[in-house]
């Protein structure tokens, strides 16, 4: 066993307390120059072996998958097959609607909508601790992706933003880690209750709402449960619209004068594979 | 050799802890990093467990935010702990690393709650290690049999019968 001096307990003091300086000059974010660009190295030293071993898992994963399941995956494809026949048809229809609208919009002088710029992700990392709710994907600078852009997924639900960008990956908060806040609004006409939709601690599919006005008579506290949450867009951190999740509990919070509510995700963070990160809106 | 062969399995213990989902294994899936940081401080001593559990901290701090982080920290002191372990126990018994693992599992979360201003004041300590930590520890325990009997079969230290 290593023997427990005088000598070896001061250097194991001064480690301690080196990396704890550290530690504490991390966690406060200073950025040191020099500690940024090792950081930085080693991080897209490591992204491409996570990228490549997240396909050979996936592949693997999938073939077992499809192995295990044949039947399932027959029938399934059959299905989709019908499904995407279907979804042929609607897209003629929806092309013609389309047409039909921008008419309307050109007659009537309205602002046309603008589509948002995004670009496709797959996901190749997940966060090493129980504590944080993060995904690596990967698309980093080389692709345009900078930080605090927001992501989405391939239905339009929030995900989360950039937090951390590589030469080819970037680290994604997910909306559901603890130290997430978005403005968020009922999308009731009727209602204007905003307020901030936090990711709590231990909680894959539930976030909390709070800051809610506590007036339930007025729009600003109209919120009941089963109303849907969009992005307020109030900031310019993120575009109004994106659909984050539904209520479905509300109460009074801070002794009664505000209101907090319950907000189930739209959608699984846990198993998601692909996203689409906005970079511009 | 066998330094090249631990910073080795560090790197695919890292690389394997990235890309498997959470949702790898029923419970979660398994701190790889911690599990390898108390076996190399339980087989080789505090010395080894502090710069094995010092590497891995910088390696998942690398992935979470910047290093050099809690976990740089939180890894190096079970590293320790777990080397003031070895020369105590017997080493063919498998159960008993295990739980050690169980043991370190509670000890790092709880560092990293304490040491992490958002979760020392939104997380109910209680309710989390009912909820979070105990699931976690049985899956690390679990899988820290499988690695350290891997460990024990593959690289036996000397005197390693007697403990």
């Amino acid at each position: 066993m290593w023997p427990f001096n005088k000598t070896t307990v001061f250097i194991s003091l001064l480690v301690v307390l080196l990396v704890a300086g550290l530690g504490i000059i991390s966690v406060s974010e200073m950025d040191i120059p020099y500690l940024g660009w090792v950081e930085k190295g080693l991080y897209n030293l490591f992204s491409p072996v996570i990228k490549y071993s997240t396909v050979f898992y996936n592949s693997l994963r999938d073939y077992w998958i499809g192995v295990v399941n044949i039947d399932q995956v027959l029938s399934e494809n059959e299905s989709l097959r019908q499904r995407i026949a279907e979804l042929e048809s609607e897209k003629l229809i929806h092309s013609y609607q389309a047409a039909e609208n921008e008419r309307l919009r050109d007659l009537l002088a309205f602002k046309k909508l603008v589509p948002f710029k995004t670009i496709g992700a797959r996901v190749i990392g997940y966060s090493t601790s129980p504590w944080q709710n993060k995904i690596i994907i990967n698309r980093g600078k080389g692709d345009g992706i900078s930080e605090k852009m927001p992501v989405i997924s391939y239905n339009g639900c929030l995900i989360g933003r950039v937090d951390y960008v590589g030469a080819g990956s970037a680290q994604i908060t997910l909306v559901n880690n603890h130290d997430f806040v978005v403005g968020g609004i009922v999308q009731r006409v009727d209602s204007r209750a905003i307020g901030l939709v936090k990711g709590v601690v231990d909680q894959y599919h539930i976030n909390i709402m709070d800051s809610i006005s506590w007036n339930t008579e007025s729009r600003e506290g109209d919120i009941v449960s089963g109303d849907i949450i969009v992005t307020s867009g109030l900031s310019d951190s993120y575009p109004r619209g994106l659909p984050i999740g539904k209520v479905i509990s509300v109460q009074k919070d801070n002794y009664g004068i505000s209101q907090i509510a319950e907000i189930e995700l739209f959608k699984g963070l846990k198993t998601i594979e692909e996203v689409l990160v906005i970079t511009e809106f | 050799m066998r330094k090249a062969i631990y910073i080795l399995v560090l790197i695919v213990f890292l690389v394997l802890q990235v890309i498997l989902p959470p949702s790898f294994l029923f419970f979660g899936k398994p701190d790889l990093l911690l599990i390898l940081t108390v076996i190399t401080g339980l087989l080789w001593g505090t010395k080894a467990g502090a710069g094995l559990g010092l590497a891995a901290g910088l390696m998942q701090d690398l992935f979470m935010g910047g290093i050099p982080g809690i976990y740089t920290l939180t890894k190096l002191i079970n590293g320790v702990l777990a080397g003031l372990v070895e020369g105590n126990i017997f080493k063919e018994r498998v159960l008993l690393p295990a739980l050690l693992v169980f043991i370190s599992t509670f000890i790092h979360e709880i560092l990293v709650i304490i040491l992490s201003e958002n979760l020392i004041f939104n997380v109910n300590i209680l309710l989390a290690s009912r909820d979070l930590i105990l699931p976690l520890a049985l899956v690390n325990g679990l899988v820290g049999i499988i690695i350290y009997y891997l460990f024990i079969k593959l690289d036996r230290p000397e005197g390693s019968y007697y403990g």
